[in-house]
């Protein structure tokens, strides 16, 4: 005997379905069972016989019940393994197909029912797991399916108000369930949750329903889905760039909504140009709320700016906002306790995003120079707690100094615009010292052994690429930030080295790099350093 | 040429079977069950009745076959017999 249990029906169809029922029956009757007497004729009767007791005694009534409507609710069906089973199967088949999925969602006029009736069986399920007959798999996979009806009755072209709809009635933790398997495009999955985190939000009671009593928050929930597709997590933040505050509220995981937003502001994923709509609200909202712990978000706020800096330096326009304006919030995120600690530790970052402008703008010398000079102000030794957290500041300057350098045309006289550049950015940041102190201390040194390294490099290169210079003739001597004295080491090394240039000593090449890296720093300074340097070591 | 008694019986109740087989084979029950699968309806009962109903299809479309093949192997032995019978006396 069959059960009646019954999710749904097409009435239509199943319409239909009782006549072919009751044109087979008379087609059966028909069969003149009693006509043959060998064997195999009984038994081919025998199967006729009992075809039309099945049917005209089971299934037609049931057909006839069922349109009547007189079907029993999913209640019965979600607790039976054996049925969940067949209702999974059933949805995954329809699932295939976008005109039979769109056909059932509206035949089936009662599947936020069935829904509802599998999230209350996961509840029930959580808190008392050995009562139930079905696994949470096995309600998940249920509503896996339902979602990717739910999915697939949604055209290609459909946004997130056509999914929006299509979970209007549903528990949040159903939502959720479902959207992961509605197989939205990116833009279309990352609207639906902006909304639903927003709807959420503001209608917490939302939130008190079925199915949530879970280890997973609904929320954290729906940000899990987008963290494995950067075009979703940049649109989400976009989303939610008006209203960045529903990332900041307590109770949700923080560091999901961090990664969400880290990976939407990513480089890889974003154009300089857009970026700033994402990050600057991102970062005013947090720095600017009482309830944001700063422990928990700090970090967090050093990772977003870190791919970032040249675009918050004074000169660029990239964003298309205020200096003053990109210089205060920066301030705010680098003002923190262990903030310049975190930067050094996403310098590749850092120098990524300069490689990056330098080969896409071609700066200006006064460009790089404002950038070195704010970013060496905001990693400046002085605030380093530590050696190794000193000399990461000194490496990542380096860095930045070396690539400015490299992006110089020779024809200007590159000695000298990277002088230029050492100065401009010292006076950006530190002038006030300079002035009052009138002598050169051991980063400035550092600084311009470096710089000086950078030309011979630059110039170098130059040359081999042009054949002036043999492409396997060695590099110029590197600048050794870690030497005693590193301008005075650099430049007895760049002179040995200089002196084996074809031509020698007074040759043309020797004579044009030694005027240029002497212009960055020659031996007079060097002699002049060391008596500063050594007198600074000796005194008390 | 006259046909034997048992051939001619033979005969007649391969007819009769190929008969029953052609009105087994006019039954659409495979209709029905195109008709009651997932796009129709939903649940234990619908899958059941389905599967009902695909069970019927397969068994009366092996029976109709199988009537059809008994039906000519009794043709066959129907010609076998007239053919002894026509036979002369001894080539038996």
């Amino acid at each position: 005997m069959a059960r009646d249990e019954l999710l749904a029906f097409d009435p239509v169809r199943v319409g239909l379905l009782f006549r072919s029922l009751c044109r087979a029956l008379d087609q059966l009757r028909a069969v003149p069972i009693d006509a043959c007497t060998p064997d195999v004729a009984g038994q081919a009767t025998l199967s006729v016989r009992r075809a039309i007791a099945d049917i005209d005694t089971v299934w037609i009534p049931l057909v006839q019940r069922v349109l009547r409507a007189d079907v029993s609710s999913p209640s019965r069906v979600v607790d039976d393994p054996v049925a969940l089973a067949a209702i999974t199967s059933d949805l995954r088949d329809i699932a295939h197909d976008p005109i039979r999925s769109r056909l059932a969602l509206r035949t089936y006029a009662s599947w936020p029912e069935l829904a509802a009736q599998l999230a209350g069986e996961r509840q029930m399920l959580v808190l008392s797991p050995d009562a139930e007959h079905v696994t949470v798999g096995e309600v998940d996979a249920a509503l896996g399916s339902l979602g990717a009806v739910v999915g697939a009755s949604l055209s290609a072209a459909c946004s997130s108000t056509d999914a929006l709809a299509a979970l209007t009635d549903v528990s949040p933790y159903t939502a959720v369930a479902m959207l992961s398997s509605m197989r939205l495009d990116s833009f279309t999955l990352a609207d639906t949750v902006a909304a639903l985190v927003q709807r959420w939000l503001d209608e917490p009671h939302l939130l008190q329903v079925v199915g949530t009593h879970d280890d997973a928050d609904p929320i954290d929930g729906l940000l899990a889905l987008l963290v494995d597709d950067p075009i979703a997590c940049t649109r989400f933040v976009a989303d939610v760039s008006t209203r960045p505050e529903v990332l900041l509220v307590p109770g949700h995981d923080a560091s999901l909504a961090q990664r969400v937003v880290l990976i939407g502001t990513d480089p890889a994923h974003i154009a300089s140009s857009a970026s700033g709509a994402l990050v600057l609200p991102v970062i005013h909202a947090v720095t600017s709320s009482s309830e944001v712990d700063s422990a928990e978000w700090g970090n967090f706020l050093v990772d977003l700016v870190a791919p970032w800096t040249v675009q918050f330096s004074p000169h660029n326009d990239d964003w298309h906002v205020d200096a003053s304006r990109r210089t205060a919030l920066l301030a705010a995120v680098l003002g923190a306790d262990g903030s310049a600690d975190r930067l050094l530790h996403a310098g590749d970052r850092v120098l990524a995003n300069l490689d990056d402008w330098i080969r896409r703008e071609h700066p200006s010398m006064e460009d790089l120079a404002a950038y070195i000079g704010s970013l060496g102000l905001l990693i400046s030794e002085d605030r380093m707690k530590d050696v190794q957290a000193k000399k990461s500041a000194r490496d990542l300057l380096f860095g930045v100094i070396s690539l400015a350098v490299s992006a110089l045309p020779l024809t200007v006289g590159v000695g000298l615009a990277a002088t230029a550049i050492v100065w401009v950015a010292h006076s950006i940041a530190t002038p006030d010292v300079r002035a009052e102190r009138g002598m050169v201390n051991r980063g400035e040194d550092t600084a311009l052994a470096v710089t000086g390294a950078s030309v011979a490099l630059r110039i170098t290169q130059a040359w081999q690429k042009t054949g002036k210079l043999s492409p396997d003739f060695p590099l110029p001597p590197k600048a050794d930030p870690n030497a005693d004295y590193p301008s005075l080491r650099f430049v007895n090394a760049f002179g040995k080295w200089r002196d084996t240039l074809p031509g020698g000593y007074y040759g043309a090449l020797a004579d044009r790099i030694t005027r240029e890296v002497y212009t960055v720093v020659n031996p007079a300074q060097t002699g002049e350093h060391l008596v500063i340097l050594m007198h600074d070591t000796m005194r008390p | 040429m006259a046909s034997t008694p048992t051939a001619a019986h033979l005969r007649l109740v391969a007819v009769s079977m190929r008969r029953l087989a052609t009105r087994i084979d006019d039954v659409r029950v495979g209709a029905a069950r195109s008709l009651a699968g997932a796009d129709t309806w939903l649940g234990p009962a619908a899958h059941e009745c389905h599967d009902a109903l695909w069970h019927h299809e397969r068994m009366l479309t092996w029976h109709a076959e199988r009537l059809m093949a008994s039906a000519r192997e009794l043709e066959r032995e129907a010609d076998r017999l007239d053919l002894l019978s026509a036979a002369p006396t001894g080539v038996r």
